[in-house]
């Protein structure tokens, strides 16, 4: 044998391939078992990019749909003069529309609802369509006979059908037919205030048309060309003068489009991480079971060394073996994810502007496989290395060690980094930012760690108490979390995730709830009456007690624009880049009031507050702190106020810190006494109802004799949150879900491998004398341990992780909930027992002769 | 030796071996200097109590092992300074192993485990061989059972096929017998040096029964890491 013949000679593909096959046989169960572990994690990631493109798709193809027009302004006060000239030169085809809240009231079944009234001139949408019940009605309110289309949800809820009778303010229509949708609307829009549309002469009947009412007006448009170059630059030209004097909002398809994308690129990169976190798991779970499968693999491969084969080839056996299973299971986890895809819209309906038509995406599908396989490549390619150190001695004395640790290989540090690195990269593009991505898999590695250690100082204390007072049962069992070569700390780590990802989601929404529910206790308000004119007041508040109500507060409001600050004109602020002046400002119709004390609710933090002011102008103000900083003003400055076109002249004289509540009524300025009473003023006031039932009624008799006045109802405010809540909780939870099932494979597989080595202990308990019912409440101890561990580990990370998330990102404080985290906790144990025992079935009934048997072979 | 006969080149040559296990801080020097060779064609069988160092110095002949220091020349390699791959590839090529349990491999059935030798050579004709093989050690009708399913001396016997079935230039067994009762042990020993007749190879066997030592051409012992020629032996 010359040099030359020690070149590494391969045998080929062919016998690798059937090597690798002969090899698996009698554990092709087993194999088959560690795909499952990423089904889900690439099933989700699947379904996820599917749908994120369909969407992308349908919004490239329907971007003016979104806004049902090329361009809309929008202003909270009538166009006037100058406005409507520069929107007659604009040209093109146009739709005027006038919005507002306002109660509705339903003569028919004496029923009433707070709804948004959208009164046009013309058809609508420019673009798009109003789908409509009976469809003949079409998009154009004149056309209705005199009839309102009232939104499907509304009509359902009040039992009422097309020819019923509707009252708004003072007048009374009857329903032409239901709004079923209009485009680039989601249903969520008409939450809160189902949609009413009418005719512009109709809303003028009402009456509803009142000075200091929020009334919107809108203009659509819709050019020929779409938005050209000519239309651009007046858009522009107006921009800094016209629009900043009238307080004119503007919004473009494309505007439109932008924004939609980057909400539902917000919500997807989401649901893509939490996706991914499931299919990480998955990785490590498939990486903890073929370093078992490995292990009892290390005689052949010693004896496949002995015979000649070099240590690449028994590497590359093991490897395909593994790869292909991993395919596998990818494949699998795809055609799960294209179901998923078919069937998330459902949930996800309600938020989308716009109908899904789902289609099978190949790209979606391609990368879905390839990151799944990756993932599987790279995880299982730790365990694979150790085989590469088996040494051919084995054979003839199987106590001879590794090669070396894997600590001092650095093809493992190698593999850990371009791990770490595939992770990075991935969650990196995914939130398209590098520090978010990085903070992903800073958490996500830290929340790993955290489960772990978590997990065992809970084993250790459960051994330390069993030690002290445990039953030879409870020891034992316990002591099955300890056995070499368990995997104890994967399993609960890959259980404790999908828990600790539920339940923080749990926890989140709780205090989400809480914090408007809370509120609604004790003598807070929970009903604000809006609009009322200072002539109804008294009428009002008689009304009211008479009703057995009490007006807890009467809350006077100015509406009013910000004209000048410190002597600089709003357009010229608007011209200069480094006023940096918010947007709103500019076009904002501030709610001021007046009142010569401080609220319970609101500290002052800097300056005086001045209770009454007798003196000339300018008047000296309170404002809120959270409006300093995008007025760019402080103590001392001064700020011009249009009140319907008079000036009146302010100085900042306080700043007030106001801990917003639902339900409150607060305001970001503050006139003292003696200084805007006379100018037009309405009122909120708002009172307290003890229950639904209680509010109805007032809301019923309200309507009829104060048609204008609106009511907004707190207890269907909750009630329509948690609605919306509910649905989105749906959506994470359906993904978060898959993070749970992928922890329950990785139980299985664990479980599996583990099978032999359980065999041959109950066997060697049987022959002591112990009962196939004393083995199996072993193995129920187990696994109940096993559960509670990783249960306990996640609910109690999540509490910490809720605690701080809350804190940082929505000021809120946590809320825990005794039998929620009970329910996950008894939920997840029971789903551990559950797949612990199916996958140690018949362990306790092997019989033991057969069993020492083998072990002789 | 007749003066003709120009001495072959030894098969095996072992020069100064020295192998020290090292465990923790203590060492135990298993091998002390052992220097032998032994000429193509000749059947070796090395005895000695238990725990003697027979399997180590079997492992470092057959390049499973390295030596602490010293030269090992198998078949004009020098073992000791081949990478680990290179002495795979040897032994694949020029040398069988009998193991004391066996060592089949439990997925593949019996023609399966004597294939793998040949498949790794990528040798083309491979199944006419090991099915000759199946033959020769009298298991034709049993190729397709699974090790579970072999007696030990079965097992045995297939391994000794697997050991054979690349026409190995020597063969090395440990202990092939000690896990097999006196009947079998006798088959297997019978086949043992049948094959060694038929091939006409060489053969270097550790064993702790007599009869088997006495069958072949040359005896040493080994003894507090030392190797001696047992001068007593008479070839049956
Ligand atoms: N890896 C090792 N580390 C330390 N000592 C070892 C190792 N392998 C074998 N030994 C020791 O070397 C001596 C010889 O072992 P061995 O070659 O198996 O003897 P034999 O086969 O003659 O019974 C024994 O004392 C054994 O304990
Ligand atoms: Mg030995």
């Amino acid at each position: 044998m010359s040099e030359a013949e020690f070149k590494t000679r391969h045998p080929g593909l062919a016998w690798l391939a059937k090597m690798a096959w002969r090899d698996s046989r009698g554990q092709r169960r087993l194999l088959a078992l560690f795909t499952l572990s990423i089904v889900f994690g690439v099933g989700a990631v699947v379904a996820i990019q599917s749908l994120r493109s369909n969407l992308s798709d349908i919004i490239e193809v329907q971007s003016r749909a979104l806004l049902g027009a090329d361009l809309v302004l929008r202003s909270q006060q009538a166009f006037g003069v100058e406005m409507d000239a520069f929107m007659a030169d604009l040209g093109g085809q146009q739709t005027r529309e006038i919005r507002l809240r306002s109660m509705a009231f339903f003569p028919g079944s004496s029923g009433s609802q707070f709804v948004q009234l959208r009164a046009l001139d013309g058809p609508y949408p420019l673009y798009g369509e109003m789908e409509t019940e009976p469809v003949e009605l079409g998009p154009n309110p004149n056309d209705w006979q005199d009839g309102v289309l009232v939104e499907e949800n509304l009509m359902i809820q009040q039992q009422l059908a097309p020819g019923d009778s509707i009252r708004l303010g003072d007048a009374e229509f009857r329903i032409a037919g239901r709004l079923v949708r209009v485009s680039g609307e989601s249903e969520v829009s008409g939450f809160f205030s189902p949609r009413i549309y009418l005719t512009i002469d109709q809303l003028q009947e009402t009456g509803l048309l009142q000075e200091g009412s929020i009334i919107n007006h809108r203009a659509y448009f819709r050019f020929p060309d779409g938005l050209t170059e000519t239309i651009q630059e007046k858009l522009q030209e107006a921009r800094n003068n016209l629009f900043v004097d009238y307080g004119i909002r503007r919004e473009t398809a494309e505007n439109r489009q932008e924004r939609v994308e980057r909400i539902l690129a917000n919500l997807f990169d989401f649901l893509n991480l939490i996706g991914f976190i499931a299919l990480l798991l998955g990785g490590i779970g498939v990486a903890g079971a073929v370093h078992i499968f490995l292990q009892q693999k290390v005689n052949t491969m010693a004896l496949l060394r002995c015979l000649g084969a070099s240590s690449g080839l028994a590497f590359q056996i093991y490897w395909l073996q593994v790869s292909v299973v991993g395919m596998l299971g990818a494949l699998v986890g795809a055609m799960l994810g294209v179901g998923i895809q078919f069937l998330l819209p459902i949930p996800l309906r309600a938020f989308l502007p716009f109908p899904i038509e789902v289609q099978f995406d190949p790209g979606a599908v391609l990368a879905g496989l390839l990151f799944g396989w990756l993932i599987v490549s790279l995880f299982s390619f730790v365990p694979l290395l150790k085989i590469r150190g088996v040494s051919p001695l084995k054979v003839i004395r199987s106590s001879v060690g590794n090669a070396r640790p894997m600590r001092r290989d650095p093809l493992f540090w190698a593999l850990i980094m371009a791990i770490v690195a595939a992770i990075s990269t991935f969650s990196v593009l995914q939130t398209q930012q590098w520090t978010y991505g990085l903070a992903f898999v800073a958490g996500l590695g830290g929340s790993l760690l955290l489960l772990a250690g978590l997990a065992w100082l809970l084993r250790w204390a459960l051994r330390l108490s069993a030690r002290r007072s445990g039953s030879f049962a409870w020891r034992l069992g316990l002591s099955n979390l300890y056995r070499p070569n368990n995997r104890t700390l994967l399993m609960v780590v890959s259980i404790g995730m999908g828990v600790l990802l539920i339940h923080t989601l749990f926890l989140v929404r709780a205090a989400l709830l809480h914090q408007v529910e809370g509120q609604d206790t004790g003598d807070a308000p929970n009903v604000i009456l809006l609009d009322v004119q200072s002539d109804q007041l008294d009428d009002l508040q008689s009304f009211l007690s008479d009703n057995g109500f009490s007006a807890l507060e009467t809350l006077p409001i100015v509406t009013m624009r910000v004209a000048a600050i410190n002597g600089r004109e709003m357009r010229e602020l608007r011209e200069d880049p480094d006023a940096g002046i918010s947007h709103w400002i500019f076009s904002w119709e501030f709610r001021n009031t007046f009142r010569d004390h401080v609220l319970d609710n609101a500290t002052v933090i800097e300056g005086e507050f001045v209770p009454r002011y007798d003196g000339p102008e300018p008047y000296p103000i309170s404002l809120s702190e959270n409006v300093l900083d995008d007025m760019k003003v402080g103590i001392g400055d001064r700020i011009s106020w249009n009140v319907q076109g008079v000036r009146i002249e302010t100085v900042v004289s306080s700043v007030r810190l106001i801990e917003w509540e639902v339900g409150r009524q607060n305001f970001n300025v503050v006139f003292p006494l003696g200084t805007i009473e006379d100018a037009p003023v309405v009122y909120a006031v708002t009172v307290r109802a003890r229950d639904r039932a209680e509010s109805s009624s007032l809301q019923a008799s309200l309507t009829q004799r104060f048609p204008n006045v609106s009511m907004l109802d707190l207890t269907l405010l909750f009630e329509t949150i948690n609605n919306i809540l509910d649905r989105a909780a749906f959506v994470i939870h359906f993904m978060a879900a898959f993070t749970i099932a992928t922890g329950l494979t990785v139980l299985a597989g664990s479980v599996v491998t583990s099978r032999y080595q359980r065999i041959k202990e109950s066997v060697l308990l049987r022959t002591l004398g112990a009962s196939g019912a004393f083995i199996r409440k072993l193995l129920m101890i187990e696994f109940l341990l096993l559960g509670f561990i990783a249960a306990a580990a996640g609910i109690l990370l999540s509490i910490v992780s809720t605690w701080a998330l809350l804190w940082s990102m929505f000021d809120l404080e946590l809320v825990l909930n005794w039998q929620g985290s009970l329910l996950t906790l008894v939920s997840v144990v029971a789903l551990t027992l559950i797949t612990g025992l199916l996958t140690t079935r018949g362990i306790a009934s092997q019989p033991p002769l057969a069993v020492l048997r083998r072990e002789e072979g | 030796m007749t003066e003709q006969s120009i001495p072959a080149p030894p098969i095996l040559k072992l020069e100064k071996v020295i192998k020290t296990y090292h465990s923790g801080h203590q060492s135990l020097t298993v091998i002390r200097d052992i220097t032998f060779t032994v000429p193509p064609g000749e059947s070796v069988a090395i005895i000695g109590p238990s725990g003697s160092g027979k399997t180590t110095l079997l492992g470092i002949c057959a390049g499973l092992d390295q030596p602490s220091e010293g030269a090992i020349e198998l078949c004009g390699h020098r073992l000791d300074q081949l990478t680990e791959d290179q002495r795979a590839e040897v032994r694949n090529r020029k040398l069988g192993f009998v193991f004391q349990n066996f060592q089949l491999i439990p997925t593949l059935t019996a023609l399966d485990n004597i294939l793998i030798p040949l498949e790794l050579r990528g040798d083309r004709k491979a199944r006419e061989q090991a099915l000759d093989w199946l033959a020769k050690v009298g298991l034709a009708d049993r190729g397709h059972h699974y090790p579970v399913q072999l007696s030990g001396g079965e097992q045995q016997r297939i391994a000794l096929a697997r050991a054979c079935v690349g026409n190995p230039e020597i063969l090395f067994a440990d202990e092939p017998t000690g896990n097999l009762d006196d009947e079998t042990s006798q088959q297997i020993e019978d086949l043992l040096f049948e094959t060694h007749a038929r091939i006409g190879n060489t053969m270097v066997l550790v064993t702790h029964a007599r009869e088997l030592a006495q069958r072949c051409d040359r005896v040493l012992r080994i003894r507090s890491g030392h190797l001696e020629e047992v001068t007593d032996h008479v070839r049956s």
